[in-house]
């Protein structure tokens, strides 16, 4: 047939879900001289923009707060408030839609030259609002309290914060990554991310060290056990002796460092220069080792975003230096 | 005079010991007065004596250290400004060290002490050379400049956190006060800054004294009004800042505590001074003894249990109608 070439778009199971087709669709393009095909067939795509229209603007995305979020995608731009969102996105390759970011956005290099729209704790509302932005993505914690406000301009926020490195980090990969509808790199990426993490994981049969994790000394701030950095020990083969805790970063009492007596300490920030003395590390086994370490990358670690990988394995790396003692 | 005073002073040292002993028993790993005892005396279980002598001993001192300073430092500015509201902080000196420490924390830097030291060097010269008219100290001024000061500094503070919100928690946390991570290795310096203090502010006690019945009498009585403002302003100064600098923002032993000394032994100087440096350390090691101990393993800001106990203990004596 020399006219209509039926052009079939075929979606797999996973990218259904997101831009709401339930069965393949068919879009047709008309070539035919003979006009009552070509109304025909003006008609059927006419019906089938109606049709991809109406899906796509009703499109419910539920977010990491469990909210229902309409968004109309694809989206052509997005304001990101988190570091980490900002890094799933360029992660993902769809930086061609990032309109804005935080002040705090500093990962990838490629992110300087994107305009700021305040600071992750005090973004500039009325600036997002300017750039109407097809979607807002911000992060968890005090930035939730952003989105009250974005909502009242019919900007759509989406809340995203993955609780947890793996299932939760594809949840929200997915999610951005349906943003833009185009799934051709997204899925391969989000694989390479997975084979990153097993990657970094330390062998099962790996030593299981007692590890105290630091996140900050003034006050004193362990890792606890609900954190998602607890998550990425537990891959590099590290116990958290604050495992059991119920608060993500507790503030805890330096004795009961020396109660737990670690066998690793490992803090996620730059400390000062003799903070191997101080006494609540010394009384350790990780202190009469000298078992002590700093991160050298601390937001590889702190970061719920795609270097996570990278941070499991500065962590690994520490356990088995100390290891090899 | 004398005798109340030695009696005064060693009532408290006396409840301050036994108070000690009994914060150094208590914590993650309970140990028995016993054991205590042996720890700081160089014997007994290794472990034990680690915990005793590297983390609760310099923890304790600190805090009786801290809440003597600043119970002093409170003491003589509510003499010298003849107001009872005053507390060490109104001078805006803690807010100079809280914005030099926020610079250091936004900085990226580690070391917080020498920052904020140079933080309050610089609100307690401003507020000095501000209360300056026609060549005498005017105390009206100094409190309306330290409260301005504070409130300038509040404000840069905020402004920083407003551009730079990354460490905003680490800066929230230093400004609620806190002595889980101290370096015991400035110990030293501070119990040679509060003799000092102590031993310069009771010298001069009785000119303090006279000068509370106004400045022309105390002139008329030979008094060098200029220079006891000054000292005073200086020593309070001094105390307030290395308090700040070691420990953070800690409120209300400062204003309440010097209250509540003044209520039983009368408003005497030579009294108060030794009196609410010791009452000022009993209950910052009290508070921070509660507040390390009671949420094990957690731990909660020492300003929280000094605003919770110290403010039912002072409307108690304020409705005594004493303070």
């Amino acid at each position: 047939m020399s006219g209509a070439r039926p052009i079939k778009m075929s979606y797999t199971r996973d990218q259904a879900m997101f831009t709401g087709f339930s069965d393949s669709t068919y879009v047709i393009l008309p070539e035919n001289p003979l006009r009552v095909f070509k109304i025909f067939f003006n008609g059927a795509v006419f019906i089938s923009f109606i049709f991809f229209a109406f899906i796509l603007r009703a499109e419910i995305i539920t977010d990491d707060m469990g909210r229902r979020v309409e968004v109309n995608t694809p989206v052509e731009s997005i304001v990101s408030l988190s570091p980490a969102d900002t890094e799933i996105i360029y992660w993902l390759g769809l930086e061609s839609h990032l309109t804005a970011v935080s002040l705090n956005c500093d990962y990838p290099l490629a992110v300087r030259g994107l305009d700021r729209v305040g600071s992750f704790l005090n973004p500039d509302i009325e600036k997002i609002a300017a750039y109407k932005p097809d979607v807002v993505i911000s992060g968890g914690g005090i930035q939730k309290k952003i989105m009250k406000k974005l909502e009242k301009f019919k900007i759509p926020v989406l809340v995203l914060y993955p609780r947890d490195i793996d299932k939760g980090m594809v949840k929200d990969m997915t999610i951005i990554g349906g943003l833009a509808g185009d799934f051709s790199n997204v899925k391969s990426r989000i694989k390479e991310y997975i084979r990153y993490l097993k990657d970094a994981s330390a062998a099962p049969d790996a030593r299981q060290f007692r590890v105290y994790m630091e996140i900050w000394g003034q006050p004193v701030m362990a890792v606890g056990g609900k954190s998602f950095i607890n998550d990425e020990l537990k891959l590099a083969g590290g116990k958290n002796i604050f495992a059991g805790s119920k608060i993500e970063y507790p503030k805890i009492s330096p004795e009961e460092v020396v109660k737990l007596n670690p066998d690793v300490i490992i803090l996620l920030y730059k400390p000062e220069k003799n903070f191997k003395d101080r006494p609540y590390f010394k009384l350790t086994k990780a202190g009469e080792n000298n078992n002590i370490y700093v991160v050298e990358d601390p937001d590889s670690v702190l970061r719920a975003g795609p270097r996570i990988p990278a941070g499991v394995k500065q962590l690994r790396d520490i356990l088995d230096r100390a290891a090899d003692k | 005079m004398t005798r109340r005073i030695i009696f005064y002073s060693a009532s408290l040292l006396l409840i301050l010991a036994v108070c000690l002993v009994f914060s150094l028993c208590i914590g993650s790993v309970p140990i028995p007065p016993g054991d205590v005892i042996k720890a700081l005396t160089g014997g007994g279980n290794a472990r034990m004596a680690g915990i005793i002598n590297e983390i609760r001993l310099p923890r304790a001192l600190f805090a009786i250290l801290v809440g003597g300073m600043l119970s002093l430092s409170g003491a003589i500015l509510q003499a010298l400004l003849k107001n009872p509201l005053v507390d060490p902080f109104i001078t805006g000196i803690s807010s100079g060290a809280a914005f030099g420490a926020t610079c250091a924390i936004m900085a990226g830097a580690s070391g917080l002490v020498a920052p904020s030291m140079a933080g309050a060097a610089l609100a307690m010269f401003i507020v000095y050379r501000i209360s300056i008219s026609s060549k005498t100290l005017n105390v009206t001024r100094l409190l309306l400049g330290g409260v301005m000061m504070g409130s300038f500094f509040s404000s840069l503070i905020m402004l920083l956190n407003a551009l730079f919100s990354k460490d905003l928690v680490k800066v929230v946390f230093w400004l609620m006060g806190d002595l889980s991570n101290i370096d015991a290795g400035l110990l030293p310096y501070g119990v040679a800054a509060s003799l000092a203090a102590i031993i310069a502010a009771v010298y001069f006690a009785n000119d303090l004294n006279i000068m509370t019945t106004g400045e022309d009498e105390a002139k008329s009585m030979g008094v060098k009004v200029e220079f006891i403002k000054a000292l005073y302003f200086i020593i309070a100064g001094v105390l307030t800042a290395i308090s700040v600098a070691l420990s953070g923002v800690i409120g209300f032993v400062g204003l309440i505590v010097p209250h509540v000394v003044r209520a039983v032994t009368g408003p005497d100087m030579r009294i108060m001074v030794p009196c609410s440096f010791l009452a000022g350390a009993l209950f910052l090691l009290a508070s921070d003894t509660i507040a390390r101990t009671v949420f094990l393993p957690s731990e909660i800001p020492v300003g929280v249990i000094t605003g919770l106990i110290g403010v039912p203990v002072f409307i108690y004596f304020m409705m005594k109608g004493r303070a």
